[in-house]
């Protein structure tokens, strides 16, 4: 499954970005909001691994970009991923059976 | 002055795993213990609130037992804040002087579930949810939190498992608890990975079990006194300035609780707090304002809110030990408050006990900072 990284709407008159998108901005009110594209890269404010019975596991990360937290499924196995560390998103690489990048927030 | 609301009686039954019991039979147990202590007759009660989620009507299916109908009966639904929210809106209608004495009950049963071989479900999120569509567990929440804990304030995974030990220390002397067993350290950490760092011993049993309390504002009421209760729902977040799940909504219901009552966290002799995981008993320490943030490992490791130490955590074994039914654990923790209150905790009673806080935190919906949270403060009566 391909799935794009989520777009932001950004408020025209205070500059506040929100996701997912509401009718208002949630900072001024205004209903002049604009999609934007967050970046590819993020830092990582935490991290998990969580093993199933068949012996295999995966991995999901909680990850700051531009303001917004992203929960991002970790596809590459090789990648090292600790707090604070730079990760880049590329939700195509999502691991099979899990749908791509998450994201929650508002930020100015 | 009104008079003030007090918990007049209380039932609980055994937590553990009844597999040839159904719900309504665990709630009428409670709701019959806690109607026999409190020395009033049925037809005293003006209203029942029902903590229960997923079983529709449970109020009136065990209240129908009872014999007990025509009266205002309210079911509601919290996650695991679910009774203790119950117990939030008990007490309103008492301050709002619509009744006098209300029954305030929580029970789950997992029974079908089990049968069904579908136990699984209750441990994911909703799956609807986006965030459970990624990949992320109710465990796996919490494995974050840790992770994070660990590396911003150097949190170890020994001062982790100290709380798992404590609270099963502490429920070996509750005989109503579902795992009555001494743990050592190296037991919890080398139990099977659950969502890395937390291992199974650090993780809450799923559990049935029912708890009930009778409230009363009338002239002749004795009891320990409702001294605030205060309920939050998450801020809708997620921003990247915020700190981990969970933490801020517990910080801002303690800081009205304290300031309500007049009360230092410092001074309350005995909590119970939400330890589905170990990493939530220790950030709520710091949201509860009994460290400051980061200092958590150490107050477990130093003894402070094990029996014998200066604020008394979960005597009752907690979730961990005593065991979570989703629906009843709000209600239950109040239960163990009111005993200790009472001085009729048994083993388990924290000596003098005056000041008892009873901490709920149920989650978690995508894009919000936990579902609910409730903090009651009970203070022992004359």
């Amino acid at each position: 499954m391909t799935v794009g990284l989520p777009t932001v709407a950004r408020c025209v008159l205070c500059g506040g970005v929100t996701l997912p998108r509401k009718v208002f901005c949630p900072t001024c009110g205004s209903t002049e909001l604009v999609d934007e594209q967050l970046p590819a890269t993020g830092e990582v404010f935490s991290h998990t691994t969580i093993p199933h019975p068949d012996g295999t596991h995966h991995r999901i990360a909680l990850v700051n970009s531009a303001g917004i937290r992203l929960l991002v499924p970790v596809g590459d196995d090789s990648a090292e991923v600790t707090v604070g560390c730079l990760i880049h998103i590329d939700a195509r690489a999502t691991p099979p059976g899990y749908q791509g990048v998450v994201a929650h927030g508002e930020a100015r | 002055m009104t008079s003030p609301i007090r918990v007049v009686g209380a039932g609980l039954t055994s937590f553990g795993r009844f597999d040839d019991r159904d719900v309504v039979s665990l709630a009428a147990e409670a709701t019959i213990e806690a109607l026999q202590d409190s020395g009033l007759q049925p037809s005293d009660v003006d209203a029942a609130y029902f903590g229960s989620a997923g079983d529709f009507g449970l109020g009136q299916r065990t209240m129908v037992h009872l014999g007990l109908g025509g009266l205002p009966i309210i079911n509601v639904e919290n996650a695991c804040a679910t009774s203790s929210t119950a117990f939030y809106l008990a007490q309103l209608a008492l301050r709002a002087g619509e009744h006098q004495t209300v029954l305030v009950v929580g029970a789950h049963s997992y029974a079908p579930q089990r049968r069904q071989n579908r136990l699984g479900d209750t441990t994911a999120l909703a799956q609807v949810d986006r965030d459970f569509a990624a990949g992320l567990t109710l465990p796996g929440i919490y494995a974050m939190v840790a992770q994070r804990h660990m590396a911003e304030h150097g949190t170890t995974p020994e001062q982790l498992a100290l709380v798992s030990v404590k609270n099963h220390e502490h429920g070996l002397l509750n005989p109503k608890a579902q795992y009555r067993s001494a743990l050592s350290v190296e037991d919890v950490l080398s139990s099977r990975v659950i969502a890395d760092p937390l291992t199974l011993y650090q993780c809450c049993p799923r559990t049935d079990g029912a708890a009930a309390l009778v409230l009363s504002n009338r002239p002749d009421a004795r009891g320990p006194d409702v001294r605030a209760c205060v309920l939050r729902t998450g801020a809708v977040a997620g921003a990247a300035d915020e700190g981990s799940w969970g933490a801020d909504i517990v910080a801002a219901a303690a800081a009205e609780a304290w300031e309500r009552c007049g009360v230092s966290p410092l001074d309350v002799d005995v909590f119970e707090v939400h330890d589905a995981f170990t990493i939530g008993e220790l950030v709520s320490y710091e949201s509860l304002g009994l460290c400051k943030p980061g200092d958590a490992g150490g107050l477990v490791a130093d003894r402070v809110t094990w029996l014998g130490g200066r604020n008394v955590v979960n005597a009752s074994g907690g979730l961990l030990s005593r065991g979570h039914p989703v629906s009843a654990t709000g209600a239950a923790m109040l239960v163990e408050i009111t005993k200790q209150l009472r001085g009729r905790a048994g083993d388990y009673q924290v000596a003098g006990a005056r000041l008892g806080v009873a901490e709920t935190m149920g989650g978690g919906t995508a894009g919000m900072s936990g579902n609910a949270c409730t903090i009651t403060v009970l203070m022992a009566g004359q």
